[in-house]
């Protein structure tokens, strides 16, 4: 299962919710969606800008954990 | 190219029409047929063909009748969410859904009046395609809906 920890990495870089979807160019409601591991699939576009701005790696907000 | 709401809209008024039309039937179909059939092929209302034909072409209007009407309403509120933009949603496929079923009642209601006046049988052809029309164009419409929501999840 593929687990989203946007959250965790916005805290640590210190940005809201608003203040990160305004400069990825997307709404917070999509945001929302993205973080809550409700989206079906992720654009590399939105990916690149949200690794951009959060100075991260991929892998630092997606992980893939085994179902048990 | 027409407008996409300008054609939703034309379809709408035909609907409307359509459903005018049914009313004003629903209140005079015995005078109507009296007069496009009976006088109009300057026949006796007394003669024994012309009764049978009417005694079963005029209830099998009737028995039609509800299921027109739930197909006309349908396409209305189909084509009124249309205008609003709101075209794959499962609502639609819904509506469609019921529609070919009114499109199949009808079939059935005509292929049984059909046993005893055979032109009728054009009319279950008629609604039997176009019901079979309508559940295609639901399929196509529900897989939509399902491709839209995947897009509307694609962050």
């Amino acid at each position: 299962m593929i687990e989203i920890n946007l959250d965790v990495m916005m805290s640590k870089r210190r940005i809201s919710s608003g203040e990160l979807a305004s400069r990825i160019g997307i709404t917070q409601a999509n945001l929302s969606i993205l973080k809550t591991g409700k989206a079906r699939a992720v654009r590399l576009s939105t990916l690149d800008a949200i690794c951009r701005e959060l100075n991260c790696q991929p892998g630092d907000i997606i992980t893939f954990k085994e179902e048990q | 190219m027409i407008n996409r709401k300008v054609s939703a809209i034309a379809s709408l008024v035909i609907c409307f029409i359509s459903a005018a039309v049914l009313i004003v039937w629903l209140f005079s179909f015995p005078q109507f047929f009296e007069l496009f059939y009976i006088r109009y092929h300057h026949l006796s209302a007394e003669n024994e063909a012309v009764r049978h034909v009417a005694s079963i072409v005029v209830p099998t209007f009737y028995a039609c009748a509800p299921f027109a009407a739930a197909a006309l309403y349908l396409l209305i509120r189909l084509l009124f969410n249309i205008i609003r933009e709101k075209v794959f949603i499962i609502r639609n496929v819904w509506y469609l859904r019921i529609i070919a079923a009114c499109c199949f009642a009808v079939c059935a209601v005509t292929l049984t009046a059909g046993l005893r006046y055979a032109p009728l049988l054009i009319i279950t052809f008629a609604a039997a395609l176009l019901g079979t029309l309508l559940r295609v164009v639901k399929n196509v419409m529900h897989a939509a809906v399902e491709l839209r929501e995947e897009n509307d999840l694609t962050i």
